[in-house]
């Protein structure tokens, strides 16, 4: 058996609905927006969008509507699914003053037969709130009259005689709810409306309809009373029509590419704003004149482009001139609108852009920085917003400046100009001596400061009270104060006996030190330092840290040789807590600190590992224990600010950063190798830096913000397909695609423009794929004046700064399909393979393609060999030193021969159109278009492919992995999850050869590529027991983490997910086992063999209350393999561990 | 005359390429599924997957259905035996004499419990509901000529004698309803249908409220043998060449592709199959030895698939992706060969790819 836990790494980022309003109170603005399965509410205020609440749904956004019934001072929101649950919710301030999402009504609306509408969704809803309108299915159009005190959405159908409908809408001022709609028959498109008799449940007549508007009208716009009517958008035209006149326009601007959304500026729908699928804005402005009978007409309307914006999925205009565009195929942006023209020509701005990783089409893990973490490198975004990410786990620190200085054991910040508060002293310690370094500017110099010891090493020094400083060595503490003359000794304490002090901690006004096992508390006044107590501890202090608190403040003290930890209390430490480690590793850090309210004692210990508690300020109690391994070497933690926020910084080989989010530490990794010590340092030229020192160097530097994925651009301006990372060339190569206008000239010639500059055009270096049998290039017959035209490259780009090194253009029509960085047969070299397929539209396959190899060498791409093929190659693999090629319907192994040539080996047929190959070992995996998964073995001495095993249910792929020797993981195109496994100790042949199902899950999004690995260093091995880790990236940007759980604790969680699928209310009251049931349009089959991850960690956001409610009879084991009642803390801790894997 | 659509113009326009190739580069980027596009190319190959044959020379196949649950193929003889077949070996499994002569049509139940044969004698026609599991009989439907499944659930039966239409319980065998038209409209094939809801009955060429049992409508007879079958969507009724609006009565569209031919539906409406096996007619030619395929979504054909043999007939496996057919040589008298063959939905033939390699190894030989 197998047992898998599948978890969200990285939430969908594409934008699919977005819908402006008063959603939260009457007077809040708010902006919510949808990103596939997730619902984001955002408060709208002068300085930019303040996120208020996240919630997930159990089902895919189809479509989202505000409304406002008669009786609501706010407004409701309605959401249909794509599997027909339809929900209205209202967003409310619950007791605690907490904003909670209430299911008002909701209800499934699907028939059992029909036929689903080609054209999609589409959902309207009465301007006057009487009626929601669903055209779901073909012929028929559904309708939910909108009650006060109904809670279930109940769905009537009205037959309607238009089959084929492209978009509906509900006209305003009508005494009954009517709608307009746009619909196809074999003479054109037309405009028709229908009233509604909300009584009687039908249609009643027509009020009026228009034959034959534009081919390709498939918007419309309903204007608002007292104008009525409405707006039909086409590809050329534009047309105001209200039943009795109608005015037309068409626009040059809009011509060269299709508006796909639009959003209403004003309220009395004069003005309104048209996005285009290339990203540009429009203001559509509507003219009036006055009639005679004192109403107003509609006299022109007139459109304007307003300048460029992200490619729009939907806009929602906000206040102000500020809109917000969602976008599916990069980041989702806030612009605002401006009355003059900017510098760029342009009327639109800038204001905030929302990162979005969609569409993920392709990635690479690599460790390019060699530290044992893992990149991601993704193919993200598509057209003019094509990019590539670089996504960590974990924290960047950006070097601004670094100093040669090796041997530093200790570093800190101080103010010596205590007129302003930048820091401009950095002091270090070394064995024997300490230095101070002013920080002029960015200029550094070393320095002296009068009445501090240099021949010793410092092991503390700071500002502290009465403009004072403090400094610690081992002949006991310095107190420097500011006089006449300068700075000069104050007042000094000296410790009595042969131990010197070892171990310190300061507050503002008192320092704690340890010489041997007695611990000191000395008291800084103006200019004098006083003894306040003194305690022997039974064994020598190993580390102490002083918490937040003045005269009552705690103190945790860290021993050697017993390997506790003791809680002590100021003024006289009296003892108030004693913590056993286990072990037998000395402690060599300890830190007391508060994040977001909760105080934590944390103590590193000398191998790289270290325990936690939740500390109880008055009692001193250690709670919560647990236990984390941050690196192999002894760890020195500290803590430092960065945007307002406490955040830990654990020095060792590997660098973390420990953060509060949610009431949970969350553990980041940074992208240094090493860190011996560090401090906070906000110097006029480093504001809000840190300075950290390694063995050999102190780096200035910023740091990120504090989040546990951290994600880089890099701007193609085209779309990337496609990546290979190549170690030997320290190269990334990447096919993309361009669209360029085909321009035909009267001569009968063409060439191909490019629209807008991009990574492609603009490469240091370039160069044109030629070929000895080049197919002449496809001349359409009736040539349009402009044309798409696709054109696809190779890129070569530098592994450190993604520059792009050299561009390749491939052939007219030909697509670059599959692209590997492999070493063949003998051959020393490592080569670029790059498979292609040359599209001809009116074919309903490829009929033929080549297989390219090319040589990174010198700064100049050489092609090393060209092999014709007899269709499109989806995919290549690198096979037992031999090229392995999914091409059409076939599999095929090509071997590179001493001549360097491809020569084909052998070939399997038993596909569709195979599209995706994964081997390991003498395996070969095969994902099919619509036949499932298949398994291969390569027979090394016959030469030959035999399929060992296969599923044989029609699931359409779209990526596959194999997890180990005998389990498959698939994707496929109705957002499902499966696993495969095969038997090859079944008795029957039968039984081998058929693949069973292991697990069968809807994950919610399309996924495009699954990679073995993970984004988590292996040093952070938590505790969670999973193996076999596969990274998955979706259509939407979202990243899954899959990994293999051994079956006690699949069983273990999935009684934990049973329980809390009671404890947690799902919005829209859709059940989490319909949301997680596989379903494609021939089976709904419950979920199995998957632990849904999201649900199990949505358990750290209960109450302390829901947890226990949750956990109440649950049994776990003792870890002696007794069963006993589980504990809040025991699950927090198998939860915790589980979140540390992603 | 206005232009034709220009395809949008969008690179994720809801028109979906033609070409596979190009399909799979817009999937990847969000475009909407292009399931009838990917469906059209699929049923337009069908690669032979296995051949079954009968022991004995004195017997030949009439029909074929596969198994609803499990991995077998039933097969009906002209003797009256259904034979089980394994779909993995091709090893008959099993062999149960249900009737004593021609089987010409079966339907299982969904669960694989239950199963409707229908059989003719020299002297009446005789239907039979069977119990799957050892093939014991539950009830004979005497002189219904053919019989089948309601179409939401198994529940009830609905059969066939001449103009006659006459719904049955399926657990007591007790008859329920019986349709006759007022005026027949003599259909030479009549088969009574429920439609998808199970709200309808058409017969005979008319259409019956199965709740009061009467007549909603008759449809124009433009054709001697098909009084037709409902299309899965609902709204559509095909008899023969004709596709009804099912709720407006006007005609939709003349398809000559179906004139003459039984119409099979793919089990996801993916695809229609078009069969002609004419087994009431006494001359041989009647028998067509190619089927064809057609989408489903506006009746375009995809392929015209020969099998040089006469069919007899076809079935689609529970998800569509192998179909059967039951081939022949030879006349009713005289059967020179008779097998069921089963087919890969959308896998090209072998022999196709083993040119393109033979074609290929003499590039890379020469």
């Amino acid at each position: 058996m197998a047992y898998h836990y599948v978890v969200t790494a990285q939430k969908p980022t594409a934008v699919t609905s977005c819908i402006t309003g008063n959603f939260t109170s009457p007077t809040d603005l708010n902006l919510l927006v949808a990103k596939v399965s997730r619902l984001e509410m955002y408060l709208v205020t002068p300085e930019g969008l303040r996120p208020m609440k996240e919630v997930g749904l159990y089902g895919r956004v189809a479509k989202m509507k505000l409304f406002r019934p008669p009786y609501e001072d706010k407004d409701l929101v309605f959401i249909l699914t794509a599997r027909y649950n339809a929900m209205i919710l209202e967003w409310r301030s619950g007791a605690n003053g907490e904003l909670e999402v209430v299911t008002r009504a909701h209800g499934n609306v699907s028939d059992k037969i029909g036929k689903p509408s080609e054209n999609g969704i589409l959902a309207v809803i009465d301007p006057q709130a009487r009626v929601i309108g669903l055209r779901l299915y073909d012929g028929l159009f559904k309708i939910i009259p909108l009650d006060k005190d109904s809670t279930e959405l109940k769905a009537a159908s009205l037959r309607l005689e238009e089959l084929n409908v492209y978009d509906v809408e509900f006209l305003h001022g009508c005494s009954n709810p009517t709608i307009i709609l746009i619909h196809q028959d074999l003479n054109g498109r037309h405009i028709k409306t229908h009233e509604i008799s909300l009584r009687d449940k039908e249609f009643m007549k027509i009020p009026w309809k228009q034959d034959n508007v534009e081919t390709e009208a498939s918007i419309l716009i309903p204007v608002p009373s007292p104008l009525g009517g409405a707006i039909v958008i086409g590809q050329e035209s534009i047309v105001y029509h209200d039943g009795q006149s109608y005015v037309a326009v068409a626009p040059p601007q809009i011509k060269l590419t299709p508006i796909n959304c639009y959003c209403r500026v004003d309220t009395r729908g004069l003005r309104y704003l048209l996005g285009d699928i290339a990203g540009r804005l429009f203001m559509l402005l509507l003219e009036l004149q006055d009639k005679p009978d004192g109403t107003q007409a509609v006299k022109d309307l007139k459109v304007e482009l307003l300048g460029d914006i992200p490619i729009p999925e939907c806009m929602t205009y906000l206040d102000n001139g500020v809109v917000f565009v969602g976008s599916r195929f990069g980041d989702s942006a806030l612009v605002r609108l401006s009355s003059a023209r900017e510098d760029a020509g342009q009327y639109v701005q800038p204001m905030e852009s929302f990162t979005s990783l969609a569409p993920i089409v392709d990635m690479c893990v690599v460790d390019l920085e060699r530290q044992g973490q893992n990149q991601l490198i993704t193919c993200s975004g598509a057209f003019k917003m094509g990019s590539l990410r670089i996504i960590r786990n974990g924290i960047g620190i950006q070097e601004q400046a670094s100093i040669d200085l090796p041997g530093i054991k200790g570093m800190w910040a101080l103010t010596m100009n205590t007129a302003q508060s930048y820091h401009d002293t950095l002091v270090l310690s070394f064995v024997g001596q300490t230095r101070v370094l002013t920080l002029n500017g960015e200029e550094v110099e070393e320095t002296d400061i009068k009445g501090f010891v240099s021949d010793r090493q410092t092991f503390y020094t700071g500002n502290v009270c009465h403009n004072q400083l403090v400094q610690v060595t081992d002949e006991g503490i310095r107190l420097i104060a500011r006089g006449a003359s300068g700075w000069a000794l104050a007042a000094e304490w000296r410790v009595a006996g042969a131990r010197g002090l070892s171990v310190v901690a300061c507050g503002d006004s008192r320092v704690v030190a340890a010489a041997g096992p007695r611990v000191y508390l000395v008291h800084i006044h103006d200019r004098a330092l006083e003894l306040k107590a003194e305690v022997c501890m039974e064994e020598e202090v190993a580390c102490l840290d002083l918490g937040p608190g003045d005269e009552d403040a705690l103190l945790g003290v860290g021993l050697w040789t017993d390997i506790s930890v003791k809680v002590l209390k100021l003024p006289d430490l009296k003892h108030m807590h004693t913590e056993k480690l286990s072990g037998e590793i000395i402690p060599r850090s300890l830190l007391i600190c508060v994040l977001e309210g909760v105080c934590y004692l944390l103590c590193a210990l000398g191998d790289g590992s270290m325990f936690y508690f939740t500390v109880d300020p008055v009692s001193g109690v250690l709670t919560n224990k647990k236990k984390v391994t941050l690196g192999t070497q002894p760890t020195v933690l500290r803590s430092f600010r960065s945007l307002s926020t406490t955040n830990i910084f654990a020095c060792s080989d590997r660098p973390t950063v420990i953060f509060s989010s949610n009431h949970k530490l969350v553990f980041s990794n940074v992208n240094l190798k090493e860190v011996t010590h560090m401090c906070s340092l906000n110097a006029q030229a480093y504001p809000d830096s840190l300075a950290l020192a390694t063995d050999s160097t102190v780096t200035i530097g910023t740091i990120d913000e504090i989040q546990k994925l951290h994600i880089r651009t890099v701007p193609l301006g085209e779309t990337p397909r496609r990546i290979a990372y190549q170690e030997a060339t320290q190269t990334f190569c990447v096919i993309t695609m361009r669209v360029d206008k085909l321009e035909w000239s009267m001569g009968g010639g063409s060439s191909a423009v490019s629209v807008r500059a991009s990574a492609s055009t603009a490469a240091a270096s370039s160069s044109s794929a030629t070929s000895a049998a080049a197919p002449a290039p496809h001349a359409p017959k009736h040539a349009p004046n402009a044309l798409d035209l696709e054109v696809h490259n190779l890129l070569i780009l530098d592994h450190h700064t993604f520059e792009v090194l050299h561009a390749l253009q491939l052939m007219t029509n030909e697509f670059a399909m599959s692209l590997v960085s492999c070493k063949l047969g003998d051959d020393p070299n490592y080569y670029y393979a790059v498979g292609t397929a040359f599209l001809n539209p009116e074919e309903s396959e490829p009929k033929q393609g080549r297989i390219l190899l090319f040589h990174w060498a010198e700064g100049k791409l050489v092609q090393i060999a060209e092999k014709d093929i007899k269709g499109a190659c989806y995919s290549l693999v690198e096979f037992n030193g031999k090229l392995l090629a999914s091409i059409n319907s076939t599999v095929r192994l090509f071997e590179w021969t001493s001549e360097k040539e491809l020569r084909l080996e052998c070939s399997h047929f038993n596909n569709v159109v195979a599209l995706y190959l994964k081997v390991k070992g003498d395996f070969i995996l095969v994902g099919d278009l619509m036949r499932s998964m298949s398994l291969l073995q390569y027979k090394q001495m016959e030469g030959s492919f035999e399929e060992i095993a296969r599923d044989y249910s029609p699931n359409w792929m779209t990526a596959v992995e194999i997890l180990d020797d005998d389990t498959f993981l698939g994707a496929e195109n109705s957002f499902n999850l499966f696993v495969c496994q095969k038997d090859s100790a079944a008795t029957t042949d039968e039984e081998r050869q058929q693949m069973g199902y292991m697990g069968l899950f809807h994950n919610g999004d399309m996924v495009n590529v699954m990679r073995a690995g993970s984004l988590v260093g292996q040093h952070a091995d938590t505790n969670a027991p999973v193996t076999n880790p596969v990274l998955l990236a979706t259509v939407s940007g979202g990243i899954c983490l899959v990994v293999q759980l051994a079956q006690e604790l699949y069983e273990f969680l999935h009684q934990l997910e049973e329980r809390l699928t009671h404890t947690i209310k799902s919005v829209g009251k859709i059940p989490h086992s319909f949301w997680r049931s596989f379903n494609t349009d021939i089976k709904t089959e419950p979920a199995e063999g998957f632990i849904d991850g999201d649900l199990i960690e949505s358990f750290l956001d209960l109450s302390r209350e829901m947890q226990k409610e949750t956990v109440t009879g649950l049994q776990i084991d003792d870890g002696g393999g007794m069963m006993r009642e589980a504990t809040v803390d025991d699950i927090v801790k198998v939860v915790e561990d589980l979140t540390r894997i992603h | 005359k206005c232009p034709e659509p220009r395809g949008g113009g969008g690179v994720l326009s809801a028109r979906a390429d033609a070409n596979v190739c190009a399909r799979v580069v817009r999937r990847e980027l969000g475009a909407p599924a292009a399931a009838r596009h990917h469906a059209r190319l699929a049923h337009a190959h069908f690669a032979p997957a296995r051949t079954l044959r009968l022991q004995d020379d004195d017997a030949y196949f009439t029909h074929t259905i596969f198994h609803p649950t499990q991995q077998q193929l039933l097969a009906a003889t002209s003797t009256g035996d259904i034979k089980i077949f394994n779909l993995f070996s091709g090893t008959e499994e099993n062999s149960y004499q249900v009737h004593e002569s021609y089987i010409y049509h079966m339907q299982a139940s969904r669960d694989g419990m239950l199963l409707l044969a229908s059989a003719t004698t020299p002297w009446r026609p005789l239907s039979a509901l069977w119990n799957m599991k050892e093939f014991e009989l539950s009830f004979q439907l005497d002189n219904e000529e053919y019989v089948e499944f309601s179409k939401m659930t198994d529940e009830r039966i609905i059969g066939t004698k001449g103009e006659t239409a006459t719904i049955f319980d399926t657990r007591t065998g007790r008859e329920l309803m019986t349709l006759t038209p007022s005026i027949s409209n003599q259909y030479a094939k009549n088969r009574a249908v429920f439609n998808p809801t199970d709200e309808l009955v058409l017969s005979d060429g008319v259409l019956w409220d199965v709740n009061t049992g009467k007549e909603i409508h008759k449809f124009d007879k433009l054709n001697q043998t098909h009084s037709g079958v409902f299309h899965p969507n609902g709204l559509e009724v095909i008899s023969n060449t004709e596709v009804w609006d099912l709720r407006t009565f006007h005609l939709l569209r003349t398809v000559p592709t179906l004139d003459e031919s039984e119409v099979i539906f793919s089990p996801t409406c993916s695809a229609i199959y078009a069969v002609c096996s004419d087994q009431d007619s006494e001359e041989r030619s009647q028998f067509d030895t190619s089927f064809k395929t057609l989408d489903p979504y506006d009746y375009s054909s995809i392929a015209t698939i020969d099998v040089k043999r006469n069919i007899y007939a076809l079935s689609v496996s529970r998800y569509g992706t192998q179909i059967s057919l039951v081939e022949n040589m030879g006349d009713y008298e005289q059967m020179q060969e008779s097998c069921v063959k089963v087919y890969d939905v959308g896998r090209k033939r072998d022999h196709d790819d083993d040119a393109e390699e033979d074609e290929e190894d003499d590039i890379a030989g020469g």
